[in-house]
């Protein structure tokens, strides 16, 4: 069953086409990748599959929902959360009120519930609270709850950002270069976190630069080159594929080696 | 409520037996009132980050029609009641079509929205008694009790005061006020976790106005007398630079923000005009020096004494 099937996406800036028809399926309960050498429009992918920017062209059925031409809102409440590859952390809050936004979304209670504490009040706070810090717990970011966001070190900032889209308990969960900036013990963690939250029943699409964590860690891949799809498979499939070799070194390496890096 | 705050709120209640009467005492009740405006504001750009120079036309919006519903007759409480509506509504009109822009179209479009409210207050002549203003307006009061002196004026405004600042801890600590700061501090990421961020704004810049008109209205009910240029855009800019002073984000440095922009220009009245230069050279320092405000720079210089 496919949780997310994107066909045809376009999207382009001024003269150059960043997305140029690129189909995407993303398997209910599996981890899946997008990779691609620099510029070949994996950002702006994830970017139009959370609504954070409108494609030009295409369709994207998430959850049973139309969701093309919708806001970045839609998308969350549809089940959908995700990372940023430059950090978005809120950096006036605690990192455990990052997380309560993120387990709270925008089902808060009304404001005359909040001014008189009424029960409903009460009840979305405790919710909140628990997800929150079972989100943290999580991601090993547990012990930081009262921290403010913004004195956290870089790494643990890219933990907190996997805490906040965690703890809305979502469907499908997008990664944007979730490793990029931690070393390969943090980032190896890191991919043991994402299976367990894969096992726990959400499913993972991610974008990343680091082809050794990626070929471990997915089911499945999407290869873009220039804002097209060149391939879909299975790691061991695109490990052999002469399109994404040659897209990774160059024209004349089209027989044998992995891409790596 | 901490111990240190409850013994604040008896010190402050003990004030006009120190200030005697007169004229202290009046500066202090207007700081009170300046306090409450500048804590509206404090929700729609303290937390919700978003600029707001329109926060006089509120407070104007708020004192006329006070002021014009208690002349027609109505109970003080009740036409205070009705200016805390109507400027809600303005606050809608004025939030539904502007939040959508950023900084300074928002920035713009606030100062637009004061001046149009100054310039109604000033040309509808027949309802607002145009530059003359309205005199004579019932004093604050519900049922038999009427505020007749300025200490007396004191107590009610510190008690609703105290009421604000519950009111605005509530908010800081509730999924609305953390959903405010979020929309400050990321948006895009805010609206990924499902939240609505053009509604928080808008219940941002509702309470905003809400406290503002309560400000204005009770002004207009203390004084009695109200005239366009009590709320204009220089009024504006006054309320904004006792945010920055006292620390944007912060319910305490709200108040504190208030009290020395409002009683400096007293104390230091022999300045006359040079006042003025002064007061615009401390707002360029404290943005230079103290960007987080007087509480901000106190948070500094603790955690530097803490570890040194």
């Amino acid at each position: 069953m496919s949780l997310l099937v994107a066909r045809g996406l376009v999207k382009g800036f001024g003269g150059v086409r960043a997305l140029d028809g690129v189909d995407l399926e993303v398997a209910e309960g599996s981890i899946s990748a997008v990779i691609g050498p620099n510029g070949s429009g994996k950002t702006t992918l994830l970017n139009v599959l959370s609504g954070a920017y409108r494609a030009d062209a295409g369709s994207i059925m998430f959850a049973g929902a139309d969701m093309a031409g919708r806001p970045p809102l839609q998308f969350a409440r549809q089940g959908l959360a995700r990372s940023f590859q430059n950090i978005r952390l809120f950096t006036r809050l605690s990192v455990l009120d990052n997380a309560r936004v993120g387990a709270m979304g925008g089902h808060g209670p009304s404001l005359a519930a909040v001014l008189l504490r009424l029960a409903a009040h009460r009840t979305a706070e405790a919710m909140a609270t628990r997800r929150a810090r079972a989100a943290l717990d999580q991601v090993g970011l547990g012990g930081l709850a009262d921290a403010p966001a913004g004195s956290l070190p870089y790494a643990q900032q890219r933990l907190l950002e996997l805490a906040r889209a965690v703890a809305g308990r979502p469907r499908l969960l997008l990664l944007d270069e979730p490793a990029a900036g931690m070393n390969m013990t943090e980032a190896m963690a890191l991919m043991d976190i994402v299976r367990r939250l894969r096992d726990g029943g959400i499913t993972v699409l991610l974008v990343e630069h680091n082809m050794r964590l990626v070929m471990q860690v997915s089911d499945h891949l999407t290869v873009l080159d220039f804002g097209r799809r060149i391939a879909a498979g299975g790691p061991d499939e695109i490990r052999r594929d002469p399109a994404v070799i040659a897209a990774y070194l160059g024209p004349g390496h089209g027989e044998g080696g992995a891409p790596d890096a | 409520m901490r111990p240190w705050m409850l013994i604040g709120w008896a010190l402050a209640a003990c004030l006009p037996l120190l200030l005697g009467s007169g004229y202290a005492v009046q500066v202090a009740d207007l700081a009170l009132l300046n306090a409450l405006a500048v804590l509206g504001l404090n929700f729609v750009t303290g937390y919700a980050g978003q600029v707001n120079f329109g926060q006089a036309g509120f407070a104007g919006i708020g004192a006329y029609v006070t002021a014009l519903g208690a002349l027609a007759g109505l109970p003080f409480w009740l036409a205070l009641l009705a200016a805390l509506v109507v400027a809600a509504g303005a606050s809608l009109a004025l939030g539904l079509p502007t939040l959508r822009l950023r900084s300074f179209y928002l920035a713009m479009a606030t100062i637009g929205f004061g001046e149009i409210v100054h310039l109604v207050l000033l040309h509808w002549e027949s309802v607002t008694g145009g530059s003359s203003g309205l005199r004579q307006i019932p004093p604050i009061g519900i049922g038999r009790f009427v505020v007749g002196t300025d200490a007396q004026a004191w107590w009610v405004l510190l008690a609703v005061l105290a009421l604000a600042v519950l009111v605005a801890g509530r908010v800081r600590r509730s999924w609305l006020g953390r959903a405010m700061i979020a929309t400050a501090d990321a948006e895009i990421a805010a609206s990924l976790t499902g939240l609505d961020t053009l509604r928080v704004k808008l219940v941002a810049l509702m309470l905003a106005a809400v406290y503002a008109a309560l400000s204005g209205g009770l002004y207009a009910g203390y004084v009695r007398y109200v005239s366009p240029d009590q709320f204009g855009n220089q009024q504006a800019v006054l309320l904004f630079s006792m945010l920055v002073l006292g620390g944007t984000g912060s319910i305490g440095g709200c108040l504190i923000g208030a009290a020395v922009l409002t009683v400096l220009p007293e104390a230091l009245r022999f300045l006359h005009a040079w006042y003025m230069v002064l007061y615009g050279a401390g707002v360029v320092a404290i943005v230079l020096f103290m960007p987080d405000g007087v509480v901000g720079a106190a948070r500094r210089l603790g955690r530097r004494l803490g570890v040194g």
